[in-house]
């Protein structure tokens, strides 16, 4: 239950506001997504993202336009590319891209190598994906042909004694 | 001498002509203006109250000001102060712009304002900017200001913004920074 709570921070109904900075915004309106790009730095409560490229898909790309005006339309999928960087907590997840399906609430992040560490421990795969709401946590290495190195398994390293400490009680 | 003097009465009395007839012209091409009433100062001509509109299929704007000049220096291009601009962009889409100074061009169909501007969009947002150059017949924007966009969603600042309105994007650019509120109503 290490990250019992660590990517809960990104569901999409957090009460807390998402901040967002990046060197570029392009909004297009005809398939209904925003693409931030350059050092774009994502950022609600303890929870942060950092990565090259930020896509974000709102309802309506493609299906039909919904009736409420565009104010109200949700976000749908999240994309971010060009090396990703999570960060909640004393937990971080880092790896190539990262995508978010704000209906299913998953993230998935792949990459040579997905590295997600809690404080001093580590684990090594290729891909993680993390259910939002719980924020249970899946990490697999795939086949190691994919990877090219390793033998496909995941690779974890714990430091003694530092799992057992006061994790929010339990 | 004299024969100077004889080309030259003929051609100041041309020149005082051609400017009479350019004042004619420009009279009534103003009182498409629908300007109440007009002054010739040394700025060029005041109009009160002037009101400028235009529309192509549905898209149309309507520009009000407390006061306009029209450089005589050259007559398409018209300064005006206290401005108000009404644009219809599409059926459901309008922008309501009020500026402090601003400049229209009638050769280019644009419309630049200045100083202490507020933009109203019917989607519910609110800029704030400094300056900004419209397009009136395709109702693109554009500024190299800092511009702010707020709505009760949240709130984007940006260094620059260009809106082209044939292609559909908004381009923020020059550093952007954009807070989103969280989703007020449950899902």
């Amino acid at each position: 239950q290490t990250f019992s709570d660590a990517f809960a921070g990104f569901g999409s109904n957090d009460g807390e506001p998402i901040e967002i900075e990046a060197s570029e915004l392009r909004v297009e309106d005809n398939n209904n997504t925003a693409t931030f790009v350059g050092d774009v730095l994502v950022t609600q409560g303890e929870t942060s993202l950092k990565t090259q490229r930020l896509k974000v898909f709102y309802v309506g790309s493609g299906a039909e336009k919904t009736e409420e005006s565009a104010v109200q339309q949700k976000i749908s999928k999240l994309e971010a590319a060009g090396g990703v960087f999570i960060t909640s907590k004393d937990q971080t997840a880092k790896g190539d891209e990262a995508s978010f399906d704000m209906n299913k609430e998953v993230m998935v992040m792949t990459g040579k190598e997905v590295v997600l560490s809690q404080g001093p421990n580590v684990v090594v795969g290729n891909r993680l994906t993390v259910n939002l709401k719980t924020g249970q946590a899946n990490l697999s290495a795939g086949n190691g042909k994919v990877s090219g190195q390793g033998s496909g398994r995941v690779k974890v390293r714990i430091q003694p004694n530092s799992v057992n400490n006061d994790q929010n009680g339990n | 001498m004299v024969r100077i003097m004889r080309w030259l009465f003929p051609g100041v009395g041309l020149l005082i002509l051609a400017v009479m007839v350019g004042l004619v012209v420009l009279f009534n091409v103003l009182s498409g203006l629908g300007a109440t009433n007009m002054m010739l100062t040394s700025e060029g001509l005041v109009m009160d109250h002037p009101e400028l509109s235009g529309h192509d299929g549905d898209r149309s704007y309507r520009v009000t000001a407390y006061r306009a000049i029209q450089r005589l220096s050259d007559p398409r291009v018209i300064d005006l102060e206290t401005i108000r601009a009404d644009i219809t962009l599409s059926k459901d889409q309008s922008a309501q712009i009020v500026a402090l100074k601003g400049t229209y061009n009638n050769a280019t169909e644009s419309l630049r304002l200045y100083e202490g501007i507020q933009l109203e969009w019917s989607e519910g947002y609110t800029v704030d900017l400094s300056e900004v150059e419209i397009d009136l017949s395709n109702g693109a924007l554009k500024t190299s200001q800092v511009v702010s966009i707020r709505s009760d969603q949240g709130r984007v600042v940006a260094g620059k913004l260009d809106y082209d309105k044939a292609k559909g994007i908004v381009r923020f650019s020059d550093g952007i920074k954009m807070t989103l509120n969280p989703a007020s109503q449950g899902q």
